[in-house]
């Protein structure tokens, strides 16, 4: 109970600093309500549209969860065939450097005429603007694998294939939740992108109701959208905690 | 332990063995040496004289530029290598670690674990099994390692400095338990290589290899 307060309370602390300020700042009239609304009407306007942002939420979130699934297995996968080292490495690295390069809001009408105007289109771009940090940081993960300990398998004789299984990528673990975290509040971003031009979900809606001046609820939204991001986080936060607690120097400690 | 018969058979035998790193280091320079069954060997030299190197290439870790190494131990479970450090895996237990090599050998799983716990019993870690290597002290993290290397029965012990990281008191009982295995399981060699003074006097009856000044087979 007492690291759940710990573990509550001083986050929420600049929250109402800043929605205390807000709130003022717009009723004394420092602040235009069509540029920053007040933090209760964007609470009125959650309450208002309720129905609408939970149906928008669920097919968000379905969206983000898959394209982070993609990212995770093609990245891993995609970053064992880098690990091969020599030729392969060469000729295929630069094609995950564009993953990161490429701007997704220019590349998201091309999804769009590839996959259609629906969830497929979302979901791969949330995949494309998350999978590079799975890519890169695992690929770290496993180069950087003891190379006492790789003799040590070559002195018994251990296949590649095992090599792969029982040294290497249980080595890049850390490295992997490193990626994957990154990769959690990417693909959040990327399938709001994806949404602003398929018109569904979360990003669907802050696009209409920018459109109709409902600045409260583009914020309603807004907050809505950094909420699952952050529980997607705080997911893969507790999934690294539970695989790296008895070994990793990085989760050694209890989570608060 | 007792002083091998000359007539015992040689396990390995090396000639001319030469070895240049690219970029032209010569880690070894001709080096020729005999090493009978039984029979217990010291490298000793200064700092980057290729003590190691030569380790290596004993266990086929790596290639000799020239010459050759002609070694009668033909299975992989012949060989064992303790390096200066643990090295063990983080992520998995005790026993885990000591089972490794006959995992990776392909051995089935409950000869494996039964091999491992008498040998864990040997070091004096029996009761230590389902703790992790982060658990343990830098003494008994070295004995696990000591542990894995001896859960194949090797024939063959090749210590890198593996005393180094220990305390005064631990070497001394790692030592009594390697040779008191060595006592049992007669026809083992070992090749220990250290530049510790005192592990020479407590450990060396056997050859002894100097190369105090690196003008002998050992190149600098
Ligand atoms: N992979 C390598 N590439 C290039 N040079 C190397 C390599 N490994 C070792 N050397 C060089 O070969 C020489 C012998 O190295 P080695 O590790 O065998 O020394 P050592 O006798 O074990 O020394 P120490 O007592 O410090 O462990 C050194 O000069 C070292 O710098
Ligand atoms: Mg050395």
């Amino acid at each position: 109970m007492k690291w759940l307060f710990r573990l509550i309370v001083p986050p929420l602390i600049p929250l109402v600093v800043i929605a205390s300020f807000m709130e003022v700042a717009v009723s004394v009239g420092w602040i235009e309500p069509f540029i920053l609304p007040r933090p209760t009407s964007i609470i009125r306007s959650m309450g208002r549209n309720m129905n609408e942002i939970a149906h928008a939420l669920v097919e968000t979130a379905l969206a983000s969860v898959i394209g982070f699934s993609l990212s995770t297995i093609l990245g891993t996968l995609f970053a064992i065939l880098l690990s091969l080292g020599g030729w392969v490495q060469r000729a295929f690295y630069p094609y995950a450097v564009f993953f990161q390069t490429v701007p997704i809001i220019a590349i998201a009408p091309l999804l769009v005429i590839w996959f259609g105007y629906d969830i497929h289109a979302v979901i791969a771009s949330a995949t494309v603007v998350s999978i590079f940090p799975v890519v890169a940081n695992t690929l770290t993960g496993l180069l950087s694998t003891d190379p006492a300990l790789l003799d040590l398998f070559k002195l018994y004789g251990a296949s590649k294939f095992s090599t792969l299984f029982k040294l290497r990528l249980p080595h890049a673990l850390p490295h992997i939740m490193t990626g994957l975290r990154i990769a959690a509040g990417l693909s959040v971003i990327g399938t709001i992108v994806g949404e602003f031009i398929t018109g569904g979900g979360l990003g669907g809606l802050i696009d209409v109701s920018r459109q109709q001046r409902q600045i409260e609820k583009v914020f309603a939204v807004l907050l809505v959208a950094s909420f699952l991001g952050i529980v997607l986080f705080a997911m893969i936060n507790l999934l690294s905690y539970m695989l790296l607690r008895h070994w990793h120097a990085s989760e050694k400690k209890d989570p608060s | 332990m007792t002083e091998p018969d000359r007539s015992s058979p040689v396990l390995i035998q090396i000639r001319h063995l030469t070895k240049t790193f690219p970029g032209g280091i010569q880690a070894i320079d001709s080096l020729d040496l005999r090493i009978r069954t039984g029979e217990f060997v010291a490298l000793i030299g200064p700092s980057g004289c290729g003590k190691s190197t030569l380790l290596r290439l004993i266990a086929g870790l790596d290639l000799p530029t020239q010459g050759q190494i002609d070694c009668e131990l033909k299975n992989r479970s012949d060989i064992a290598y303790v390096f200066q450090d643990a090295h063990l895996l983080p992520w998995r237990k005790v026993l885990g670690n000591v089972a490794l090599p006959l995992e990776l050998l392909g051995v089935d799983r409950s000869y494996r674990d039964q091999q491992s716990r008498q040998i864990l019993d040997q070091v004096g870690l029996g009761q230590l099994h389902e703790r992790y290597p982060a658990q343990l002290s830098g003494g008994q993290r070295m004995r696990v390692s000591l542990a894995r290397a001896m859960v194949t029965q090797p024939r063959l012990l090749l210590l890198d400095e593996p005393f180094a990281a220990l305390d005064e008191i631990t070497p001394a009982t790692t030592r009594r338990m390697v040779k008191s295995d060595l006592a049992r399981t007669t026809d083992d060699g070992i090749v220990r290589h250290t530049f510790d003074p005192r592990s020479r006097l407590s450990g060396g009856s056997g050859d002894c290899l100097f190369s105090p000044s690196c003008e002998d087979s050992f190149g600098c």
